[in-house]
């Protein structure tokens, strides 16, 4: 019997049984935990931290006052949302608009994140048959995402859902060649979150591994030369060159809209001062030598970020450099920070995951299965602690 | 269109750093800081907090 179909039918409801499945054991835990059954609680218990922000800001779109509530309740917070980009919000704020009078701004949030992440699960494995051709892979890598550590981030009102549909829709569509519909994407993505314009990288080693590839037989040519070839054959390509141009532009609206409002463009930058973040190279040396030398045993954060790093040199060994940058640029600016939320950045930068699927795919079904289970206890585990409010593994 | 895509990229990039350029000068945001707020500058509000439009 054929347990992994690889029909478009087979794959939908095994999306639809995981995402659900994954759903009710959240609310099932939480009734453990506390022994309290009403699902209003567990919806309000569940959205916390970076929800209230986006709360607030789908509360000003639909108030029409985007800026007017940049005041945010000083008991709770006392610093502006400029940092929170708007598009998922923008999403949100119709729904709840119209939904308000039966439902919750958070299960608004959450039922538009249930349909976001069952599509990113569908793209997914659509770029996985493309890239990989392996179904197995395709639902070993719906489960894990549904039902694996920090999967509540794909769930509450964060726009990790969100940005992994639009991140994996600007992989398929860049493999597709379809380079208009990734600008667009792309676009999408630069507005959901800063880090998205980053996705200009991806396509830039995606054109350079492509003609190296396509040239290798051209040795004898000089370097200057293979450039120059490179440079026209990338140029004469219109529809590359104007995808390409698309995908900061959501960023750059977002840069002009803060310019109009505030006369800072750069308002999104300058807020993070209000959670006394400094970054710099200074600090990305300083955090990588709390993490490797004077911490011991490591934490749960510095353990991911080193994990992610091994996950990014395996796409590299693997040829698969345009997988590996938007990751592994993503952990240097994250570094330089500090190391807080790299595992839902890693989760939904796409490809960190598909690099671990990858490597759990070669192995036999027994070590398959021992990690998977691990794995799902260690879930349970991060899962517990958030509803804990232990903040030290996020 | 090839000539419409290739003038459409041109437009895009020079948008952009006509809003890059723009950003750096916060010359502007000390005055809409102030229309919003009392007397603080961008540089004493490195987060923007409490915004109150002036009545």
């Amino acid at each position: 019997m054929k347990y992994f179909k690889d029909d478009r039918s087979s794959v939908i409801k095994f999306i639809i049984f995981c995402v659900i499945c994954s759903r009710v054991a959240m609310l099932l835990l939480y009734i453990a935990i506390f022994k309290n059954y009403s699902i209003t609680d567990f919806i309000n218990h569940v959205s916390q931290w970076d929800v209230k922000w986006y709360e607030n800001i789908v509360n000003a779109i639909v108030h029409n006052d985007y800026m007017g509530y940049s005041h945010v309740d000083g008991d709770i917070y006392e610093h502006a949302v400029w940092a929170f980009f708007p598009l998922y919000s923008i999403t949100i704020a119709p729904f709840y608009y119209f939904l308000s009078p039966f439902m919750s701004i958070y299960q608004v949030g959450m039922m538009l994140n249930v349909v976001y992440f069952s599509l990113a699960m569908y793209i997914g494995h659509k770029y996985i048959m493309l890239t990989r051709n392996d179904i197995k892979r395709s639902y070993i890598y719906i489960f894990l995402m549904s039902f694996g550590p920090w999967n509540m981030y794909f769930f509450v009102m964060y726009t990790e859902s969100l940005f992994l549909l639009l991140l994996t829709l600007c992989f398929y569509y860049l493999k597709k060649k379809n380079y208009i519909l990734m600008g667009v994407f792309g676009a999408l993505l630069s507005a959901t979150r800063n880090v998205g314009v980053l996705f200009v990288f991806v396509v830039l080693f995606d054109t350079i591994k492509n003609f190296i590839e396509k040239n290798q037989n051209k040795q004898d040519r000089s370097a200057f030369s293979l450039m120059g070839e490179y440079l026209k054959e990338v140029i004469d390509n219109y529809k590359l060159v104007l995808g390409t141009c698309m995908v900061p532009m959501g960023l750059f609206s977002y840069i002009a809209f803060l310019e109009h409002e505030l006369g800072d463009g750069l308002a999104f930058v300058h807020v993070q001062a209000g959670w006394s973040r400094v970054s710099g190279i200074k600090s990305f040396i300083i955090n990588i030598k709390e993490a490797a030398w004077n911490v011991f045993p490591p934490d749960i954060l510095v353990t991911a970020f080193f994990v992610a790093i091994v996950f990014v040199i395996v796409l590299i060994k693997d040829k698969r450099y345009e997988e590996a940058v938007f990751p592994g640029i993503i952990l240097i600016v994250a570094g330089m920070s500090s190391f807080m939320s790299i595992p839902r950045f890693m989760l939904g930068s796409f490809t960190v995951c598909l690099a671990f699927v990858d490597q759990l795919s070669k192995m036999s079904t027994l070590k398959k299965l021992v990690i998977g289970f691990f794995l799902i206890i260690f879930s349970i585990t991060i899962y517990r602690a958030y509803l804990l409010g232990n903040t030290v593994l996020f | 269109m090839k000539t419409l895509n290739y003038v459409l990229s041109i437009i895009m990039v020079a948008v952009y750093l006509i809003i890059f350029v723009k950003a750096f000068d916060t010359s502007r945001a000390n005055d809409i800081y102030e229309a919003y707020y009392i007397d603080k500058t961008i540089e004493s509000i490195p987060y923007g907090v409490n915004l109150e439009r002036k009545k």
